[in-house]
């Protein structure tokens, strides 16, 4: 398995937040459905090409679709688990400090007093997995914090509707 | 406007219905829209004697004036307890209240019907995606009187993040003392150097094979253009005569957007003015100005001019102006601006001097060069790989671009060393960055909506990090990125943004900063 949270240089101060370990599992159900999706084009494909007769050197094709469902099954499984352990959040009084990101990580601050709305959101996966998402909306557009635990995302959002409703200036 | 001194302050609006003239203008832009099926009508009636054409076209020209009139009728507008309310529709109602604090511009429209008519638009935006509230013909006292009322009626909160400014208070209430106004030579080189040339070639491209398309052939015969016979002579000549027409229609867009545009400045508002046919006034709530750019073109900065731009919340609505974002200095001298600004926008103003600007350390430059090369040999073995399919001409040629790529590498190098920042103790931060242009914006820390830090695995390798801060203004220049700099100067400068209680704390870098336009902060 990669370690990824040893990799030195992340740009993250690493007391931040983690999300819910069951965000791992979730996101690997959500992006296995895609990935299998996406196996199921590409063998269609490799299949046709074989069929039609215009491209059909048999172990050629094989290493290509061995070589999909490597990717498949590499991007199902390590994909949730590295941007689980890239996710970083923390909500303080003055504002909402966010990391995500698979390869490039990406550092977000959002002052509180910035936060024109809070919403919670659970799609069927997130319930499933007692999961739920928190979307924050500013003047210049939202973000989320997803794979939060369903019981803990509530009093977040109530945290940062409280902590926002101060005198805006915008 | 100093008579306004000694009136009252501008009281309510009742409901009260537009200006009668909007029965016309409006009758008038639908005849417009029916012109082909007026033509239709006389055309098919043409044979019947003068009378007949006349009541043919009288009655359906009475029954538009008649509908516009109900329509009329239906509308009203109102300006009382602190809330502007605009009722319109005849079988489908709507009525729309903005709160006076939520006003973002207030802009009335003056078109040249209109102007004889004596009544012009106004518009009144709030922040965000949201079409302005319009009224669509109110007579100028009466949209002066709208433009006070909200004005006076708007609380009275702090100005872009500043602390309440004495100079301010001193002032009379009502004045406004014009800070700019742009002369025709002004207007002239600012059309000259727009850089819409690309634009304009391409309508003047468009314009051809229209003309192609409706002219007769007979006409087209005569024009002396044979394509079997084209001489690398007459195809210059036709570049150049199509660059002309560009730059032409170009002076021309100028001339009727910027006409005699004039900044001035009230106690609480910024009010431009400009246009040659259709006049426009914005009125910008000073505190509502999210920041301001100062953009360099590559055709106004060897000359040393630029044009500064307004960033607010509101979207204006019109053709020549793209999201938050509207001309406040459209072409003026570089270095008169700090002193423009002075006058205009006392609350953000700054000396150049006093600026301690922060740069990339210098690893970063090869992060701005290399994509560069990348991307050109990437262009450059496309163009070869086509070049190489299409018959009659050989794979070599596409290597005259090569000379090109000196060009984009100097771009390349410029957007290394124009990019820098600082932020000063009065949370005013300044942002500087190129794409081709040189926009330099100025805004404070407190205006951020969204700070973000990004890094990927090659820029960590170097602990490198791009910085993107934005504004709120959705689709306008509001939208700050600094690329590769020192990751550490990139979260102190995150962890400066948004309000913050107490005294501004000073940006240090972490390594000395070198003064100096061609080095960059710090070692490798």
């Amino acid at each position: 398995m990669i370690d990824v949270a040893a990799e030195p240089n992340l740009v993250l101060a690493k007391t931040l937040r983690n999300l819910d370990p069951m965000a791992v599992p979730a996101w690997r159900a959500a992006t296995g459905a895609a990935a299998l999706l996406g196996l199921a084009v590409w063998t269609a494909l490799l299949v046709v090409l074989h069929q039609t007769g215009s491209f059909s050197n048999a172990p050629v094709l094989a290493v290509l679709f061995l070589a999909g469902l490597a990717l498949a099954v590499l991007t199902a499984w390590y994909g949730p688990l590295i941007e689980w352990n890239h996710w970083r959040y923390e909500i303080r009084d003055e504002e909402i400090d966010l990391q995500s990101g698979m390869f490039t990580i990406t550092r977000t601050l959002i002052p509180i007093t910035r936060v024109q709305h809070v919403d919670f959101r659970q799609g069927p996966v997130e319930r499933h997995f007692g999961l739920a998402t928190i979307v924050v909306h500013t003047a210049a557009g939202s973000r989320e914090i997803p794979g939060l635990a369903a019981t803990e995302a509530d009093p977040i959002r109530t945290r940062i509707a409280a902590l926002a409703n101060i005198h805006d200036d915008l | 406007m100093s008579e306004l001194i000694d009136r009252p302050p501008p009281s309510d609006v009742p409901p009260s219905r537009p200006h009668p003239g909007w029965i016309i203008s409006a009758a008038l832009s639908s005849t417009r829209s029916f012109i082909a099926a007026f033509i239709a009508i006389a055309f098919s009636v043409r044979d019947q004697g003068l009378i007949v054409i006349t009541f043919a076209l009288l009655i359906p020209g009475l029954l538009i004036i008649g509908w516009r009139a109900l329509q009329w009728q239906a509308m009203s507008y109102s300006a009382r307890g602190g809330a502007i309310t605009l009722s319109t529709g005849l079988l489908e109602k709507s009525e729309r209240t903005i709160q006076v604090e939520r006003v973002q511009s207030v802009d009335t429209l003056e078109t040249p019907i209109g102007r004889v008519l004596g009544i012009s638009e106004l518009q009144i935006a709030t922040a965000g995606a949201a079409q302005p509230i319009t009224i669509p013909a109110i007579s100028g006292e009466e949209a002066q009187r709208l433009r006070e009322w909200i004005e006076t009626n708007r609380a009275r909160t702090d100005s872009l993040g500043s602390e309440p400014d004495q100079t301010e208070a001193s002032t009379d209430s009502a004045t406004s003392n014009v800070v700019h106004h742009m002369s025709g030579r002004d207007v002239l080189l600012a059309g000259l150097t727009a850089g819409r040339i690309a634009p304009a070639l391409a309508i003047s491209a468009a314009a051809w094979r229209f003309g192609s398309d409706i002219l007769p052939d007979s006409i087209l015969e005569r024009v002396p253009i044979d394509p079997d016979r084209l001489t690398p002579a007459s195809i210059v000549a036709l570049i150049a005569a199509a660059a002309v027409l560009a730059w032409g229609l170009s002076i021309a867009g100028a001339a009727l957007s910027l006409w005699n545009f004039t900044v001035q400045r009230t106690p609480d508002s910024l009010i431009l003015t400009r246009g040659l046919l259709d006049r426009k006034q914005n009125t910008i709530p000073v505190q509502r100005i999210q920041a301001i750019s100062i953009v360099e073109g590559v055709l106004r900065q060897p000359f040393g001019f630029a044009s500064v731009m307004l960033e607010s919340a509101a979207r204006p609505h019109g053709p020549d102006e793209s999201g938050h974002t509207r001309h406040l200095l459209p072409f003026v001298r570089t270095r008169a601006i700090p002193q423009l600004i002075e006058a205009a926008l006392p609350e953000l103003a700054w000396t150049d001097t006093g600026i301690e600007w922060q740069r990339l350390p210098a690893r970063a430059r090869s992060r701005y060069l290399v994509p560069v090369v990348r991307d050109f040999v990437l262009a450059l073995t496309v163009t070869c790989a086509v070049l190489a399919v299409v018959p009659r001409v050989e794979w070599w040629y596409g290597l005259s671009l090569l000379p090109l790529m000196p060009v984009w590498l100097v771009f390349g190098y410029l957007q290394f060393r124009d990019a820098r920042w600082s932020i000063d103790l009065d949370d005013r931060l300044f942002v500087q960055q190129r794409s081709i242009d040189k926009t330099l914006t100025v805004t404070r820390g407190r205006r951020v909506q969204v700070g973000e830090l990004s890094s990927n695995p090659l820029q960590r390798r170097a602990h490198l990090g791009s910085l993107t801060l934005r504004l709120a203004t959705i689709g306008g220049r509001g939208t700050m990125v600094l690329k590769h700099l020192d990751i550490e100067d990139g979260e102190r400068l995150l962890a400066m943004l948004g309000p913050r209680p107490g005294p501004m704390m000073s940006f240090k870098a972490n390594r000395p900063a070198v003064i100096g336009d061609d080095q960059a902060a710090g070692p490798d």
